[in-house]
C-alpha cells in the first residue's frame, strides 16, 4: 500500500464522523426523560394487590372490567405533595362512579408516615405500606415517585406518567382507557 | 459592577486572542520578528483577561451578589467560605471560566519560555494554535454560556446554594482544578504537534520542547482522577471508587492516550520512529479532552456528574469536529513525509515493546469509548435502548490491563534494537520466577481466581524487575564512584531522573493494580439491623450500636449512628456513619464512616435512621487493600516529581542537536559513562 | 535472538509452571453456585433505577434492597437466569441490564473490540513484514556500537519463528483462559457472612411464595396442589387439608385432592371419614393408584380387614408396579397376606 497512513486516517475520519453524527442527533434529547417512559405501556398490567387504609383489599383481579388509575406516591417527595390537590379533586369528582377507581400505592416510605399523611390529607384512595405495596412497586417497574399508570378495563396499561399529574393528564388517561374498553 | 467587570474580561480575552492571532499570522507570513514578538506579548494580555474575569466572579461569589444568575444558583448566604470559593467551578459556566484561567496560565508560560525563539516558525505556529483554542473558549463564554448573565426580574433574597453533594467535603477544592490542570495542559503539546505538521518539521525538537509540560499535565490528570476516586469512596458512600460512569470514562480517555504518548516519545527521541503514532496520540488526547467536556456538559449521557445544558452541546460538538478534521487532515496530508528513519529490528526489543504499549493503550481507550457512547449509537441505529455498565467494562479492560502489567514488567529490561537471550536471562529470569512464585502462592493460599492471581504474579514480577535494576545500577555506581549506598542511589536517580522517576511511577501502578484485583475477589458485605445495644459480626469485626446523635447547623441537619467497633477482642474505637439533609433540598446525603487499615478498610454507611422501634440499618462492608490505591496514587505523583527533576546528564545526542538552545543545564556528566549505566554489560 | 539449548530450559520450566497454574485455577470445581452468590451475580448485572449507573448489588436505596429480596425469592423458587432477566427487562425495558445482551445490536459492542484487535494484529504483522523487506536506512545516528549491545542482524529464522510462535500461542491461550475466568467472576466482591437460620428461612419463604402463587391464580388447581403437598411434607395437616379441599372444589374431576384429603383426615385420626373420601377418589378415577394404597392401608391397619387390604394393594401393583409407593405397598402386602392367613373376612374388594 502506497500511502497507508492516508487510509488509516480515512478510516479514523469515517469513524469519527459516525460518532459525530450520533452525538449531534442526541444533543437535543434528555436521556432522563427518555428513561422515564414506562416499558409496560401497551402491555397487560402486572398482577398486584394492596390493602387500603380502611382495611378494604383491592387487587388487579377485583378491578377487572374497570378503569383503574394507579398512583405511586409517598409522604416525603415534593412533587407528590404538588399533585395532591389534583388527586383530591379527581377523587371527589369520581367518588360515585363505579367504573373508575383511583388507588394510591406508597413507595419507599414508613407505615406510620403513610398513615399519618393519608389521614391528614383525607386520601381515601391510599393503601397501606406493606409487603404487597412493595411487590406492586416492583411489578410495575417504577423508577421513582410520583408515577401514575392508567389501566383499561381489559387490563392493558394505556398511559403512564413519571412526575406530578395534572387534571388534564388524568382526564386524558381515563378517556383513552375507556375508549379501548 | 462585578458583572460588567467580568464581561469586560471576557471581551478583552476575545480581543487579545484575535489580535494576537492576527499578528502572529502576519508575522509568520512576512517572517517579521517584530510582529511575532507583538503577537507573543498579546498572550500575556489574554492571561490577564482570564484573571480579571475570574477575580470578578470570585468577588461576586464572596460578596453573595445575587444579581448574577450564576451566583444565585450556586451560592447561598449560608454557604461556608470554602464552598463559596469553590463555587467558581460548581456548575457549567463557572467551570469554563476556570478552564480559561488555567489555559491563560499555560499560555503565559509558553510565551515566557519561548520568548527568545519567536523567530522559529514552530514556536510561532504553536502560539497561534494555542491562541485559537483560547479564542474558542472565550467566545463560548461570551455567546453560549455567559457566567455573568444577570438574573431576570427581581434579585432573589437568598441564593439556591450549591448542590449538597458539592459542599460535603473540602476535596471539592482540589479535584476539579487538578483535573483541569491536566486537561488544559494537553493544549501545549497539541499546539506544538499541529505546528510541527504545518511547518513540516518532523524532527524531535518539539518533543523536547514540550516534554516537561506534558509530564506535568499528565501528573495533574493522574492526581485528579485518583482524587476523584477517593472522593467517590470517602464522601459519596456507595462503597466504591469507580463506577464506569460516562463522565469518569471521559476523564480516563485522555489519560490513556496521554500515557501512551509519554512512553512512545522515548522511541521517537531515541530512534526517530513512531512519529505518526506520537502526533496522532497527542492530537487524540486533545480531541478526547474536548469530547469529555462535551459529554459532561451537553446532557447527552446520564451521569451523576453531568451538568445539564443543551444549548451548548452544538458549540462543543462543532469545535470537536473542527479539531478532529484539522488534525486528521494534517496527518493525512503529511503522512508520506512522516516516513520514519528507522525500523524495528527485532520482535523482542525496546521499540517493539513500546509499539505494543501504544497498541494496548489505544485498545483500552477504544473499548472505554465504545462502551460509553454505544447506548447512543445503538439508539441511533436501531432505536433500542440499552445500557453498558460495569460488567462490560470489567470484562473488556481486565485482559488489556493484565497485558499492560506484563509489558511493564518486561519492557524496561529490553534494550533498543534487539537483545540476546543472555541479556534477557540476566535481567528477567529471577524476577519472572518471583512473579510465578507469587502467582502460585496466591492460587494456593488466597483465592482460586485466575485474574487476581495473575495480577499479583505480574505485579510481583514488575516490582522484582525494578528492584533488580535499581539495585544493580546503585551497586555499579558505588563501585565506580566509591561512595556510600545512599549517595550512590541519589547519583543514580539524578543521573537519569526520567527513567527512575518512571520506575517509581510503575511501582505506584502496581500497587493500584493489586488493590483493584483484590477488591474483585475478597471482601465481605452485609446489611445489619441493630437496636440500641445490639451487636453484629461481619468479617471479623464486631459492631455494637450505642446510639444516635442529631446535630443541626444553618447549613444542614445530620443524624449520626454511633457504632463501637471491636476486632479480636480489641476495641478499635467508635465510628459514626451519618445522613445529612439540607434546607433547600429534600435529598438526604449519606456520609460514610471508614476505618482505614493497611490490609483492609471497614466501610460503614447508615442506610436508614432509627425507625419507630429504634432500629437502624447499617451497611457494613470490609474492603481489602483500598488504602493501596491512594498510596499508589501518591507514589505515582512522587515518581512524576522525580521524573521532572532536571537531569545531570545529557540527553541522546540526536535530540540534543535539535533542541540546542533549550536545555538550561548544558550537561556535565560524561556521556559514555552515563550511557553505560543504561545498558550494563556486567 | 541467539540462545543455546541450555538457555531455553529455565524459560520452558517457567512456562510449564504457569500453564499448570492456569489449569489449576480454571479446573471446574464441583458444587453449584450458592443462592447468595447467584443473587449477587444477578443483582450486579441489573441497574438500580433510583441511582445513576450503580448496580442493584451496590446500591443501598430502598428500591434496590426490595429488588434484591425479589431476586433472592426468584432464585430460591428455581427460576433460571434468563427467566429472571426476562421479567426485569419486561418491566423496565432493555436498559435495565448493565451487561449488554449478546444478541441483536448489542452484539456489536462485544464484537467491535475483538475486530479491532484482529485488525491491529494484522496491521502490525504487515508492518513487520514491510520492515523485513526494506533494507535498513538508518545512518547509525543512535547508539555507539562499541558500548551498546546490539544483536547481530542475521538471526536464525527457524528459531525466531519458534520464539514468536510460542509467545503468540501463550498470549492467545492466556487471553482465552482469562475470558473464561472473567465469565465466572462476580463483580463487586463475594458476599459472605453466615446467614443464621437458612433452612427455616427458606421453608417459610417457600411457603409464602406458594401461597402467593395460589392466591394470585385462584383458578389454578396445580397451585393449590403444590401448596397442599408442601404443607403435607411439613406435617401441617390442617393447612394441607384446606388446600386439598380448595383444589377439590376447583376440579371435582381430579382424584388426587379427594384421595389425599381422605389420607390427611385419616392421619388426623378419623380413618372412617378418610375412607369415604378415598372412595370418592376411586369413584372419579378407578385407576388412581394412590387411592388404592390409602384404601389398603386403612383397611389393614384401621379396620382390621387384611383380606380386603390385600386386594387393594394388589390393585396398586397392577396399575403402578414401579410407582413411588411400590416398595411400601409390597411390604404392606406381605403383612396383609400373613395377617389374612390367620383371620377370615367377608368384605369383598371393590
Amino acid at each position: 500500500m502506497k500511502y497507508p497512513f492516508r487510509w488509516i486516517a480515512l478510516v479514523a475520519a469515517a469513524g469519527a464522523a459516525v460518532l459525530g453524527v450520533v452525538l449531534a442527533l442526541n444533543v437535543g434529547s434528555d436521556p432522563r426523560a427518555d428513561a422515564e417512559v414506562s416499558a409496560l405501556l401497551g402491555k397487560p398490567a402486572p398482577e398486584w394487590r394492596v390493602t387500603l387504609l380502611d382495611g378494604t383489599e383491592v387487587s388487579s383481579e377485583s378491578l377487572v372490567g374497570k378503569t383503574v388509575l394507579v398512583n405511586f406516591w409517598n409522604s416525603w417527595c415534593i412533587p407528590c405533595r404538588e399533585e395532591l390537590p389534583v388527586l383530591q379533586q379527581w377523587y371527589a369528582r369520581h367518588a360515585d362512579d363505579p367504573d373508575v377507581v383511583l388507588v394510591g400505592i406508597p413507595r419507599d416510605d414508613t407505615v406510620g408516615a403513610i398513615r399519618r399523611a393519608a389521614r391528614e390529607d383525607e386520601m381515601g384512595w391510599a393503601a397501606r405500606q406493606d409487603a404487597d405495596a412493595e411487590a406492586a412497586t416492583l411489578a410495575f417497574g417504577t423508577r421513582g415517585q410520583p408515577e401514575t399508570y392508567a389501566i383499561g378495563p381489559d387490563g392493558v396499561i394505556v398511559g403512564s406518567l413519571y412526575g406530578p399529574v395534572t387534571m388534564k393528564v388524568l382526564d386524558q388517561m381515563v378517556a383513552r382507557a375507556q375508549g379501548v374498553g | 459592577m462585578k458583572a460588567q467587570l467580568g464581561v469586560l474580561g471576557i471581551a478583552l480575552g476575545i480581543g487579545a486572542t484575535a489580535v494576537g492571532m492576527w499578528l502572529l499570522a502576519l508575522g509568520l507570513r512576512r517572517k517579521d520578528v517584530a510582529l511575532l514578538q507583538s503577537g507573543r506579548r498579546c498572550v500575556y494580555l489574554v492571561s490577564a483577561a482570564a484573571v480579571v474575569a475570574v477575580v470578578a466572579m470570585e468577588w461576586a461569589l464572596l460578596s453573595h451578589d445575587f444579581t448574577i444568575r450564576y451566583v444565585a444558583e450556586n451560592n447561598a448566604r449560608s454557604t461556608p467560605w470554602l464552598f463559596t470559593v469553590t463555587g467558581l467551578w460548581a456548575a457549567l459556566e463557572g467551570s469554563i471560566l476556570l478552564w480559561a484561567l488555567i489555559l491563560g496560565g499555560y499560555l503565559a508560560f509558553m510565551a515566557y519560555r519561548y520568548r527568545d525563539r519567536v523567530s522559529d516558525p514552530m514556536v510561532g505556529w504553536a502560539l497561534l494554535v494555542a491562541l485559537s483554542v483560547a479564542l474558542f473558549f472565550f467566545c463560548f463564554m461570551a455567546f453560549a454560556a455567559n457566567p455573568f448573565e444577570l438574573v431576570n426580574g427581581d434579585t432573589p433574597v437568598d441564593g439556591r446554594g450549591p448542590n449538597p453533594l458539592l459542599q460535603n467535603h473540602p476535596l471539592m477544592a482540589l479535584h476539579p482544578p487538578m483535573l483541569y490542570l491536566g486537561y488544559v495542559g494537553m493544549t501545549v503539546p497539541f499546539s506544538f504537534a499541529i505546528a510541527a505538521l504545518v511547518t513540516g518539521r518532523f524532527s524531535e525538537g518539539w518533543l523536547a520542547d514540550t516534554r516537561r509540560t506534558t509530564l506535568v499535565a499528565w501528573g495533574f490528570l493522574t492526581a485528579g482522577i485518583v482524587l476523584g476516586a477517593w472522593w467517590s469512596y470517602e464522601v459519596l458512600g456507595w462503597g466504591g471508587y469507580w463506577a464506569w460512569d460516562p463522565v469518569e470514562n471521559a476523564s480516563l480517555l485522555p489519560w490513556l492516550t496521554a500515557t501512551a504518548f509519554i512512553h512512545s516519545v522515548m522511541v521517537q527521541e531515541r530512534r526517530g520512529m513512531l512519529r505518526v503514532w506520537n502526533l496522532s496520540l497527542v492530537i487524540a488526547t486533545f480531541c478526547l479532552t474536548i469530547l469529555g467536556t462535551f459529554l459532561t456538559r451537553s446532557g447527552v449521557v446520564n451521569s451523576v456528574h453531568a451538568f445539564t445544558e443543551s444549548d451548548i452541546g452544538p458549540w462543543l460538538l462543532g469545535y470537536l469536529a473542527l479539531v478532529a478534521a484539522v488534525g486528521l487532515g494534517l496527518i493525512a496530508w503529511r503522512a508520506d513525509q512522516l516516513h520514519s528513519s528507522g525500523r524495528i529490528d527485532a520482535v523482542v526489543s525496546g521499540e517493539a515493546a513500546f509499539l505494543a504499549n501504544n497498541l494496548l493503550f489505544t485498545g483500552l481507550a477504544f473499548v472505554v469509548l465504545l462502551g460509553t457512547v454505544f447506548p447512543l449509537v445503538a439508539e441511533a441505529l436501531s432505536g433500542s435502548r440499552l445500557s453498558v455498565g460495569e460488567p462490560y467494562f470489567d470484562r473488556m479492560t481486565t485482559p488489556l490491563g493484565l497485558a499492560l502489567l506484563f509489558l511493564m514488567a518486561v519492557a524496561p529490561a529490553l534494550p533498543w534494537q534487539g537483545t540476546t537471550g543472555e541479556v534477557l536471562r540476566r535481567r528477567l529470569l529471577v524476577p519472572a520466577y518471583l512473579g510465578v512464585f507469587a502467582m502460585v502462592a496466591t492460587l494456593l493460599l488466597l483465592t482460586r481466581d485466575l485474574v487476581t492471581a495473575l495480577a499479583f504474579g505480574l505485579g510481583a514480577f514488575a516490582v522484582a524487575g525494578i528492584v533488580r535494576e535499581v539495585g544493580h545500577a546503585v551497586a555499579t555506581r558505588r563501585r565506580a564512584d566509591a561512595v556510600g549506598r545512599a549517595q550512590a542511589l541519589g547519583r543514580t536517580v539524578l543521573g537519569n531522573p526520567r527513567r527512575y522517576g518512571g520506575l517509581v511511577v510503575h511501582v505506584g501502578v502496581v500497587m493500584i493494580a493489586l488493590a483493584l484485583a483484590a477488591a474483585g475477589s475478597f471482601g465481605t458485605k452485609r446489611e445489619v439491623r441493630l437496636r440500641r445495644g445490639e451487636s453484629a459480626t461481619v468479617g471479623g469485626y464486631t459492631l455494637t450500636f450505642t446510639g444516635t446523635r442529631t446535630s443541626r447547623s444553618a447549613q444542614k441537619t445530620t443524624v449520626a449512628a454511633d457504632l463501637a467497633v471491636r476486632r479480636g477482642g480489641r476495641s478499635l474505637g467508635t465510628y459514626a456513619p451519618a445522613v445529612s439533609t439540607f434546607p433547600n433540598s429534600t435529598q438526604g446525603i449519606g456520609t460514610p464512616s471508614v476505618r482505614t487499615g493497611l490490609v483492609e478498610d471497614l466501610y460503614l454507611t447508615l442506610v436508614s435512621s432509627p425507625n419507630a422501634r429504634g432500629r437502624v440499618t447499617v451497611n457494613v462492608s470490609v474492603q481489602p487493600m483500598t488504602l493501596w490505591i491512594w498510596l499508589g496514587g501518591s507514589v505515582m505523583a512522587l515518581g512524576t516529581l522525580v521524573a521532572l527533576t532536571p537531569s545531570v546528564r545529557r540527553r541522546p545526542a540526536r535530540v540534543e542537536e535539535e533542541a540546542k538552545a533549550l536545555t538550561v543545564d548544558g550537561g556535565r556528566a560524561d556521556e559514555r559513562r552515563s550511557r553505560s549505566f543504561q545498558e550494563e554489560p556486567a | 535472538m541467539k540462545l543455546d539449548r541450555r538457555g531455553w530450559a529455565p524459560w520452558v520450566l517457567l512456562g510449564v509452571i504457569v500453564a499448570g497454574a492456569f489449569v489449576f485455577a480454571l479446573w471446574p470445581r464441583g458444587g453449584s453456585e450458592s443462592v447468595k452468590a447467584r443473587t449477587q451475580r444477578l443483582a450486579s448485572e441489573l441497574r438500580c433505577v433510583d441511582c445513576e449507573g450503580l448496580s442493584v448489588a451496590e446500591s443501598s436505596t430502598t428500591a434496590a434492597r426490595a429488588q434484591r429480596r425479589d431476586l433472592e425469592a426468584r432464585v430460591r423458587d428455581g427460576q433460571s437466569d434468563a427467566e429472571i432477566r426476562g421479567v426485569y427487562m419486561e418491566r423496565y425495558g432493555d436498559a435495565i441490564l448493565l451487561k449488554p445482551a449478546s444478541d441483536g445490536i448489542a452484539l456489536l459492542v462485544w464484537a467491535l473490540p475483538v475486530g479491532a484487535l484482529v485488525l491491529s494484529a494484522g496491521g502490525v504483522g504487515l508492518a513487520v513484514r514491510r520492515w523485513r523487506r526494506v533494507p535498513d536506512g538508518d545512518g547509525g545516528l543512535t547508539e555507539d556500537p562499541a558500548t551498546a549491545e546490539v544483536a547481530p542482524r542475521r538471526q536464525s529464522p527457524g528459531r525466531r519463528v519458534l520464539v514468536v510462535g510460542g509467545l503468540v500461542a501463550f498470549a492467545a491461550g492466556s487471553a482465552i483462559a482469562l475470558a473464561f475466568a472473567l465469565g465466572a467472576r462476580v463483580p463487586g466482591g463475594n458476599p459472605t457472612g453466615r446467614d443464621p437460620d437458612v433452612a427455616a428461612v427458606s421453608a417459610a419463604s417457600r411457603e409464602r411464595t406458594l401461597v402467593a402463587a395460589a392466591e394470585a391464580r385462584p383458578e389454578d388447581v396445580d397451585a393449590q396442589l403444590a401448596l397442599a403437598r408442601f404443607r403435607l411434607g411439613r406435617q401441617d395437616f390442617a393447612g394441607a387439608l384446606e388446600a386439598y379441599q380448595t383444589a377439590a372444589t376447583l376440579d371435582p374431576s381430579a382424584p388426587e385432592p379427594f384421595a389425599y384429603s381422605g389420607w390427611v383426615i385419616r392421619l388426623q385420626g378419623f380413618p372412617d371419614e378418610g375412607l369415604l373420601l378415598v372412595d370418592k377418589a376411586l369413584e372419579v378415577d378407578p385407576q388412581y393408584p394412590d387411592a388404592r394404597f390409602f384404601r389398603g392401608l386403612i383397611l389393614l391397619r384401621d379396620q382390621a380387614n387384611p383380606a380386603a387390604a390385600v386386594a387393594e394393594l394388589q390393585q396398586y401393583l397392577v396399575v403402578s408396579p414401579d410407582g413411588p409407593m411400590a416398595d411400601q405397598v409390597r411390604n404392606l402386602l406381605a403383612e396383609a397376606v400373613s395377617a389374612a392367613s390367620t383371620t377370615t373376612s367377608t368384605t369383598s374388594p371393590r
